[in-house]
């Protein structure tokens, strides 16, 4: 993990904890303010991309899945990429009738892309964390859908909510759920990696 | 992990990684079924209940989790190596989550979109049926990738002995 962080050109040291903690904060406080922005603006009819557009924007100062994208932060987040070694091409055998061949590309083996064994069981371990996390969001929007699509939904509709409504609710869930999957593994990382000058000392 | 289980009486060994495979491709294949079969006939129909009893059994009977009698231990315990092959069987299947959750999010979006309503009625009630069918997969996956990872990628047992 990278202990500064490069915006619009200026270095700012992210290497407490505490103001890695911070920017999380501060990162998912603004996306809860779109979402709702986008909720309010109707997010069947396009209000849902403001989101995205902002996770876009934004999302490479965390690293990680963004990594590569170069937004605000120049291709520089703070979380190292989660895949390291660049894939560079398939062997000649590789074909797409036989799909193994094709999960086994030739990488690059330079040391420099290579990660440390406690990088890894961090990453994993956030994956594993988050995984469990996203449980909520995909149960709630699972069973919405669900009865929608079940005799129950006249239930539903007694109680107010149309067919049209709950699939709008289930897609607000699911935007939330996909913004989660994409953020969550490098802000677990953020937040719970130690301060780096006390590691380094 | 178990390295055999009980099917209508018959004692079936998975100790070895390519039968553990060739189970885990039925598995799938007979969800892929179900899921086409429900979206196919009557969303209202039993395929639900069918659907929805043969994802309890299949939780199950993989372990995992909080299942503590299925193929796999439940995920609370086991060793360091246990712990750090469930982890990185977790960052696996996320990679496969995120791939999924994609389609089943513009799936909804192009339904529930007011300006892209089809003429047609067929491809109207798939339009209608397709998110649904998208997130059951997905909500599958959710349950069930981590175990299936593992369950594929542990080597054969014997040998391991």
């Amino acid at each position: 993990m990278k202990s500064e962080l490069v915006l619009f050109g200026k270095h700012i040291n992210m290497a407490s904890r505490s103001r890695r903690r911070r920017l999380v904060v501060v990162f998912y406080g603004v996306l809860g303010a779109l979402l709702v922005a986008s909720w309010l603006m109707g997010s069947h009819i396009g209000g849902g991309f403001i989101t995205i557009e902002f996770v876009l924007f934004v999302g490479p100062i965390l690293g990680g899945y963004f990594a590569r994208v170069s937004g605000i932060s120049g291709g520089r987040g703070l979380v190292e990429p989660f895949e390291a070694q660049k894939v560079l091409k398939y062997p000649k055998s590789a074909t797409i009738l036989r799909p193994a061949t094709l999960l086994r590309p030739v990488v690059d083996d330079d040391p420099e892309l290579r990660r440390d064994e406690r990088s890894l069981r961090r990453r994993d371990y956030a994956h594993y964390v988050s995984h469990g996390y996203l449980r909520t969001v995909l149960s709630v929007a699972f069973i919405l859908e669900f009865l929608n699509h079940s005799p129950l939904h006249e239930d539903l509709e007694n109680m107010g909510m149309s067919t049209g409504s709950v699939d709008r609710v289930v897609y607000f869930l699911l935007q939330i759920g996909y913004i989660l999957c994409m953020t969550l593994p490098q802000c677990i990382l953020l937040w719970t990696e130690p301060d780096m000058e006390m590691e380094q000392a | 992990m178990r390295t055999d289980f009980i099917l209508l009486g018959t004692r079936i060994n998975i100790a070895s990684r390519s039968r553990r495979r060739w189970l885990v491709a039925l598995v799938y294949a007979a969800f892929a079924l179900l899921i086409l079969a429900w979206c196919a006939f009557d969303l209202q129909s039993t395929w639900s209940w069918i659907l929805f009893c043969a994802f309890a059994i299949l939780a199950r009977f993989l372990g995992g989790r909080s299942y503590d009698n299925g193929l796999l231990p439940a995920f609370e315990g086991g060793d360091e190596r246990e712990r750090y092959r469930r982890y990185r069987a977790g960052y696996i299947a996320y990679e496969w989550l995120d791939l999924a959750f994609f389609p089943a999010l513009i799936a909804l979006a192009v339904k529930i979109n007011p300006h892209l309503v089809p003429a047609n009625p067929a491809v109207h009630i798939f339009l209608d049926r397709l998110p649904i069918g998208l997130m059951i997969a997905v909500g599958i996956l959710y349950y069930t990738l981590p175990q299936c990872i593992l369950l594929w990628t542990e080597p054969d047992i014997e040998a391991e002995q």
